[in-house]
């Protein structure tokens, strides 16, 4: 039997950017969506909340994936212009081919019918498009004939075959082919064109931009049809820019995502709108990409929210919550049913472990980065961040109610922080002071070193700080005035420290990979004979399993490894790159065998580690 | 990145085709900004030009002199703005390799001194979406501001400089 199984995963959302489309991919059966954030690629299910393919291969950022239409193979781009082909049926995913295709970002990616070619397109310098055979990478024409960077592509899914591209200088361009060759632009648009795509059976296609208009062609020689019109808007069919469109799978409607922050689902043949699906009036309600696959019509709202949308009745069916920014904390609430995650944005997300449902803290209770969350038995939420505010939320609702946060002003950065079960005392290290808030009133101790986390002992008798001076300060607490009682000395900069739950031990880790516990009866003593030094790179956070046996260490080199205090001289369990091409940032055990972890990846990962 | 608001007539991309690809029906093709829009002025085959011989032995000579003959025609001896394309035919020596034959396309953006001031800006600022819309790969782009610059003599040196091995 495994050392370790990953039980389930919360994948990170994907990364949108502001007036940016967002280019979404599908499996030919349509039950997996595709897109790409960080230098990944997500395949997820769209009927189970807990499970995700990912891609890690690219060495840059990703910003687009396309499966073949056999299904047997993805296309991803990266911001360099790299397209890599993999295997989509085995989990190592075996490279098949990388083709640089040209020097900056890939835009879009479209596949031919027959699985056999590949069309990129996106910002080069010397061109911003390539089409080549997907096995040998031969190049099967040239995509030039606009004159700035192409946004979008497809392929005509029939005989004859044919190519289609938006660009920013604002026309549609066809292309004939193979060899495929420049045929004709067309300047129906008077903005940027940001989606073109044909229909099933490639009888006409659809552009759309950022003029907001959506256009209907002849399939073949690009004839101009139509125009749609929303007859509450002047000879547009959106009022803002339009950054994508979808076909139905049977080619009788098209579904538009615009920043006008609806979805209008709009019947192909009498060019009319059918449904408007307002998704919100918030910027964040912008709609920046669409995909209409065999089971299901999803959009991407400027956050990152994945809305799954339901064009019958024009209603919003599911909305998935989560990060698409680093996460940087974790926390559980005490009966163990919820667990909140903070990002480097200052999101907050709450989401049910057992089915992985998740939900926003709304409105924001941070603006940046968020170090430190914590929950405590009331159910109320205390968190730290950059914005050098301590923050308590109160218990409300299904979750915390943030509308009625109270704050607390820092006076120099926090870095980390520790609440006591009950809530009676939270205490936030900050770079000059250490901060206590006990009875609803905020105490700050200045320091003479500057700090980067601290631990609270369950007893409220101990806090240890961890200092960039490489040492943990232990203080004794008393109201809201510590007393020093002993100083460790590290050879680095102390990342975190963590108190057993029975109080009995200390553990700190630091940046030159150790992780030490210490025994708290025995006067801050070293409690383990054996050095503890497997990771291979900084480690960055710290946890103690609910038995106070075991140890949860995450690390900037993707692992995650967990110690055993009693068999302290065995070979630790590793989880190699745990969180691949990522950062481990928060650790946290469920159970005595459940550990869930979160990385600058944006992913949660649960994982099983049996005792 | 053009951002003078001239956009480029779907002609110019399936005009230069004929240039650089297949049978390549044109030698020379020259290209004006006409409203908001860059089309083409003149597209002129080997026929019309009427030369006949080793092309490559003379380095596209004569050829070459008839493709300026016709810009200064056009551009009123030198005072208005163009672009062109001039398929280049010539011979340069390489190491090892003897001499080869060689044909490359060449993009002229002429801005004479004597035109003015806002076509040559116009025409500057709208270069970058023709050369893109050519593809800048397969030209190589030379900036003309006067006839002493129009000298074949100068365009086969910097032709060999760049694809020769001297």
């Amino acid at each position: 039997m495994s050392e370790f199984s990953l039980n389930a995963l919360f994948p990170s959302l994907p990364r949108t950017a502001r007036g940016t489309a967002v280019v979404l991919g599908s499996t030919p059966t349509g039950d997996k969506i595709q897109f790409c954030n960080g230098t990944s690629v997500y395949t997820v299910p769209i009927d189970n909340l807990t499970n995700a393919d990912i891609y890690t291969e690219h060495s840059h950022a990703t910003t687009v994936a396309k499966t073949s239409p056999s299904g047997y193979y993805c296309a991803s781009g990266d911001i360099h212009g790299n397209v890599r082909v993999w295997d989509t049926t085995q989990t190592t995913h075996i490279l098949k081919i990388t083709i640089p295709v040209f020097s900056g970002a890939v835009k879009d990616i479209a596949w031919d019918s027959e699985s056999k070619r590949i069309a990129a397109v996106g910002e080069g310098k010397e061109r911003f498009g390539h089409v080549f055979l997907f096995d040998t990478g031969t190049s099967n024409g040239n995509l030039t004939g606009q004159s700035r960077v192409m946004n979008s592509v497809d392929f005509k899914p029939s005989r004859p075959f044919r190519i289609i591209s938006g660009s920013d200088d604002n026309t549609v361009a066809i292309f004939e082919g193979p060899p495929f060759k420049f045929k004709n632009a067309f300047h129906d648009h008077v903005k940027f064109v940001h989606s073109t795509r044909y229909n099933h059976d490639g009888s006409f296609f659809a552009s759309t931009g950022g003029d907001g208009t959506l256009i209907l062609y002849n399939g073949v020689d690009g004839t101009k049809v139509a125009t749609f019109e929303d007859e509450t808007l002047k000879g547009v069919a959106h009022s803002g820019s339009v950054f994508g469109l979808s076909w139905s799978p049977d080619g009788s409607k098209i579904a538009t995502a615009s920043a006008d922050k609806t979805v209008k689902i709009w019947n192909a043949s009498t060019q009319k709108v059918e449904k408007t699906i307002v998704i919100g009036t918030r910027i964040e309600d912008q709609q920046l990409g669409i995909i209409w696959t065999k089971k299901s019509l999803v959009s991407i709202s400027a956050n990152g929210f994945i809305n799954f949308l339901n064009p019958e009745l024009g209603t919003v069916d599911e909305v998935r919550y989560g990060h698409n920014k680093g996460i940087t904390a974790l926390t559980t609430s005490t009966d163990g049913k919820k667990l909140y995650s903070a990002d480097a944005e200052g999101h907050i997300s709450s989401w049910e472990i057992a089915t992985g449902k998740s939900n926003r803290v709304f409105p924001d209770v941070h603006t940046t980065m968020i170090t430190g969350i914590s929950t405590t038995n009331k159910g109320d939420l205390f968190t730290v961040s950059w914005d050098d505010f301590l923050k308590i939320a109160p218990a409300g609702g299904s979750g915390v109610d943030s509308t009625k946060t109270v704050s607390n002003k820092l006076s120099s950065q926090p870095l980390g922080l520790a609440v006591s079960v009950d809530g009676e005392v939270a205490v936030a290290a900050c770079y000059k002071h250490v901060a206590i808030y006990s009875q609803g009133k905020l105490t700050e101790v200045p320091i003479n070193y500057n700090s980067s986390c601290v631990a609270l002992s369950g007893d409220k008798q101990f806090v240890a700080v961890g200092g960039q001076d490489s040492k943990v300060h232990v203080y004794k607490l008393s109201g809201s005035s510590l007393s020093e009682v002993k100083t460790i000395s590290h050879s680095a900069e102390i990342t975190a420290v963590s108190f057993s739950k029975n109080n009995a031990f200390l553990v700190a880790t630091d940046q030159s990979r150790k992780v030490i516990p210490y025994s708290v009866a025995n006067n801050f003593e070293v409690a383990s004979q054996n050095s503890w030094t497997f990771h291979t790179a900084k480690v960055a956070s710290v946890s103690w399993s609910p038995d106070n046996v075991r140890l949860a260490t995450g690390s900037l080199d993707n692992s995650i490894i967990v110690w055993n205090m009693n068999k302290a001289s065995e070979h630790p369990i590793i989880i190699k790159g745990a969180h691949a091409m990522s950062s481990v940032n928060a650790v946290l055990w469920l159970d005595e065998t459940t550990l869930v972890s979160a990385g600058q990846d944006s992913n949660i990962k649960f994982w099983n580690v049996p005792l | 990145m053009s951002t003078s608001g001239v956009s480029v007539h779907p002609d110019v991309p399936a005009t230069f085709q004929k240039l650089s690809e297949g049978k390549k029906e044109f030698r020379y093709i020259l290209f004006k900004i006409q409203e908001k829009d860059i089309v083409v002025e003149a597209a002129v085959t080997q026929e019309e030009l009427g030369i006949s011989g080793d092309e490559y032995e003379e380095s596209s000579k004569s050829a070459f002199e008839k493709f300026v003959q016709d810009i200064k025609a056009r551009t009123d001896n030198l005072t208005d703005c163009l672009y062109a394309v001039f398929d280049f035919k010539f011979t340069c020596s390489r190491v090892g390799a003897g001499t080869s034959k060689m044909d490359k396309i060449i993009f002229l953006q002429i801005c004479p001194d004597g035109a003015s001031i806002k076509k040559k800006m116009v025409y500057a600022s709208s270069a970058s979406a023709i050369k893109a819309t050519l593809g800048t790969g397969r030209i190589m782009p030379f900036q003309v501001s006067d006839e002493s610059e129009l000298s074949h003599r100068e365009f086969l040196n910097q032709l060999g400089a760049k694809y020769g091995d001297n």
